[in-house]
């Protein structure tokens, strides 16, 4: 995570307005404001765009085709049929809300990645390019990196083997006689089929990676999905322990304490 | 708060949450992304002090959330179905509130709302809470116009 956060520390005290391109797989673009952040875009994660469309699609295989072309990055269909949806049916509110979402989840996949040292990234500001979607609101950039630190924490606590590039697939029993699933739990559990990970998973339901990962690992605390692409009928039947629940208040009590813990630990 | 000259909304967020300032004793009030845990936006009472998003803020996003998770769980395996209206939290000094919006966001959020119990009437601020669930809760649906 070397790179990205001096270069954007740069630019938050410069107050600049612009893009600032991270090259590289990991990459994404940040679009600042003022050297404020007003939105983040990830290749890996759907965007506000793809967020304000999914609901429209009624259709599984339409909406599977216009995601295999996002996540080629072709995105300019979907930018203008989401610009045709908030000029026409959907309000400044919701848009906004999914604004904010997409740019939490694609910050975390922009910045809080760490970047292998062997693929050096490059990084690109290109001064008062906006993106599309029209920006009311901007954050701070130590308010933003410190949310991408918190979901970080949480992924590291999460138990299972569930993690957002993990393939997952639903077990072939149940655990138990009898379960009641929400809407999005039934949604991963039908598409949990081996080859998908948390990640497919998101783009397919137009929800956020991080809160899709969370998703699956309670799934999987369920005794619904595995990421054991070998779990044996059998073993399904184990009853998982509660110790694998994760909660987002230890994991935000744990994080402080660690912050609190580090400057002391570092002293030699 | 923005900044951007090309702008020519306000932050409509910000906006329909500070509806909620009406509520007498109110600390805080937050939009929170439950599956995520994240907090969208705040708005700082008469009652409260404003230190920007502070890590209480994030302690209480994140208890509210788990507090979500698990009450759905509960909620899920009772027999009839049912859904949650709101939870109330009672401490010594505060009410913590609770109120789902399901049709919110990219999958349901909720809102928090701290409130100050010496200064608060409780039953008036669910109703006041009440009333703002519409204007959050505007749904993206095939063929929907508002």
């Amino acid at each position: 995570m070397a790179a990205h956060p001096e270069r954007l520390l740069e630019l938050a005290a410069e107050r600049a307005t612009g893009a600032l391109y991270l090259n590289g797989r990991w990459g994404g673009t940040v679009f600042l404001i003022d050297g404020r952040i007003g939105y983040v875009e990830s290749v890996l994660t759907p965007g506000v765009e793809a967020l304000l469309l999914r609901p429209t699609y009624g259709d599984e295989h339409g909406w599977a085709e216009l995601v295999a072309g996002l996540r080629r990055g072709e995105t300019a269909p979907a930018i203008t049929a989401a610009g045709q949806l908030i000029r026409s049916s959907v309000s400044a509110v919701d848009t906004e809300i999914l604004r904010r979402t997409a740019l939490a989840d694609a910050a975390l996949a922009t910045l809080g990645a760490a970047v292998p040292e062997a693929a050096r990234t490059r990084t690109r500001f290109r001064p008062g390019e906006k993106h599309w979607c029209e920006t009311l609101c901007t954050f701070a950039v130590p308010d933003v990196l410190a949310e991408v630190n918190r979901r970080k924490t949480v992924l590291g606590r999460l138990t299972l083997g569930v993690a957002p590039r993990r393939a997952v697939r639903r077990v072939p029993k149940l655990p138990i006689e009898r379960i009641r699933l929400t809407a999005t739990q039934w949604n991963i559990a039908r598409s949990a089929d081996g080859s998908t990970t948390p990640l497919d998973l998101a783009w397919l339901l137009g929800h956020g990676v991080f809160a899709t990962t969370v998703a699956v690992h309670q799934l999987a605390r369920l005794g619904v999905v595995t990421t054991d692409p070998d779990l044996p009928e059998s073993s399904a039947a184990r009853l998982v322990p509660a110790r694998h629940a994760m909660s987002f208040l230890h994991a935000s009590i744990a994080e402080s304490d660690e912050n609190l813990c580090a400057p002391e630990s570092q002293q030699p | 708060m923005t900044r951007d000259s090309n702008a020519k909304g306000e932050d409509v967020v910000h906006r329909a949450l500070a509806g909620l300032n009406a509520i007498h004793g109110l600390i805080s009030a937050s939009l929170v992304e439950p599956d995520s845990a994240h907090v969208l936006d705040t708005v700082i009472g008469d009652r409260g002090v404003n230190l920007g998003p502070t890590a209480e803020g994030r302690t209480v996003a994140a208890g509210a959330s788990d507090v979500i998770q698990v009450l759905d769980l509960m909620t899920a395996s009772l027999g009839e179905p049912d859904e949650l209206e709101d939870v109330i939290i009672t401490l010594g000094r505060r009410h913590h509130l609770i109120m789902p919006l399901p049709t919110a966001g990219a999958d349901g959020l909720i809102i928090v709302v701290t409130l100050d119990r010496e200064h608060t009437n409780l039953a008036l601020a669910r109703v006041q809470l009440r009333a703002l669930a519409p204007v959050l809760e505007t749904m993206t649906s095939p063929g929907r116009v508002s």
